[in-house]
């Protein structure tokens, strides 16, 4: 077995990694399209075993739809154009208003809420939303993610080699 | 048919849903290849402080749609919601299972209720990894 690092890790093979202290609430995440195509559906159906009729043939909507929880990635790759944080995913707030049909294309948007410090780990909050062609909401997510495994008092000063940002794919 | 009715009675059991993970769910693939991560390589995990990779986040909590989108089809498509908390991880080979009971029932707009629950996703080892509330919508006959 290798022996869990004492340290926080400064850097990574995708680049510095974000402290604490640069984390600005408020910031804007910016924004990017992100069309939602039937291998992405399949691929959610077979990581998640979640089959449904309407995730491949007609649904109540019209075609195929996503299922919902397709929507749980897009708000980490929002974070990782901005911010190099590592860690591991802690809470997630969630509303689905509208389906995600197969073949559209949304726009992923959302800014950092809220930073705090709770048994000497650091935690980032940051809200995400999805719009669709027409401007509507399809659906929200708040994501709070602790920034380091290691607590806060250990020095950042190793290298890690898995990074926050992400390959933008389901 | 959804499951979850307005007629469901609080304390009603949510039917429990599992997946047995495995590490091939968690590999992230780019143009030059794998990328070693936390949930697949020992190396990469061990330099974060972790005993072992993990199983990754949006899998752990998958098993949780899984089972409201059987309880409430389309009243968790269009009106699902959720707040959950990830306790500890999991190893990315355990079986995990979400489950899960109405707790109440709330009016929404003129024709809908949305029925809560308490839900959960736990291990093999009856360890609790996910916890937290979700509710879909019904129609209020």
């Amino acid at each position: 077995m290798v022996e869990p690092s004492k340290v926080r890790m400064s850097d990574d093979a995708t680049g510095q990694r974000t402290t604490y202290e640069e984390i600005e609430v408020g910031k804007d995440l910016g924004s990017f399209e992100w069309t939602v195509t039937q291998d992405d559906v399949e691929r959610t159906c077979d990581l998640d075993q979640h089959w449904h009729e309407w995730f491949v043939g007609e649904s109540p909507w019209g075609g195929p739809i996503a299922p919902p929880q397709i929507q749980s990635r897009p708000p980490r790759w929002l974070l990782g154009r901005t911010y190099n944080v590592r860690g591991v995913s802690y809470k997630l707030d969630f509303e689905y208003l509208k389906p995600i049909m197969s073949g559209e294309t949304l726009v992923i948007s959302g800014h950092i809420s809220e930073k705090y410090i709770k048994r000497n780990r650091e935690y980032v909050r940051w809200d995400t939303m999805a719009h669709n062609a027409d401007g509507e909401l399809v659906f929200i997510a708040s994501r709070v993610q602790c920034m380091d495994i290691v607590e806060r008092d250990a020095p950042r000063e190793g290298t890690g080699i898995d990074g926050g940002p992400k390959p933008e794919r389901i | 048919m959804a499951i979850i009715t307005c007629d469901t009675p609080i304390g009603y059991e949510l039917p429990a849903i599992s997946q047995k993970l495995n590490v091939n769910l968690n590999r992230v693939m780019t143009a030059s290849g794998e990328v070693d991560t936390i949930h697949t390589d020992s190396t990469a995990a061990a330099r974060e402080g972790l005993t072992r990779p993990i199983a990754v986040g949006s899998r752990l909590f998958g098993v949780i749609p899984r089972m409201m989108m059987l309880c409430f089809e389309e009243g968790w498509i269009v009106g699902g919601k959720g707040s959950v908390v990830t306790r500890r991880s999991a190893g990315i080979d355990d079986l995990i299972t979400a489950k899960g009971y109405v707790t109440g029932k709330i009016p929404e707009g003129d024709t809908k209720l949305r029925v809560e629950c308490e839900v959960w996703v736990e291990t093999d080892k009856g360890e609790k990894v996910i916890v937290g509330q979700c509710s879909g919508l019904v129609d209020r006959v």
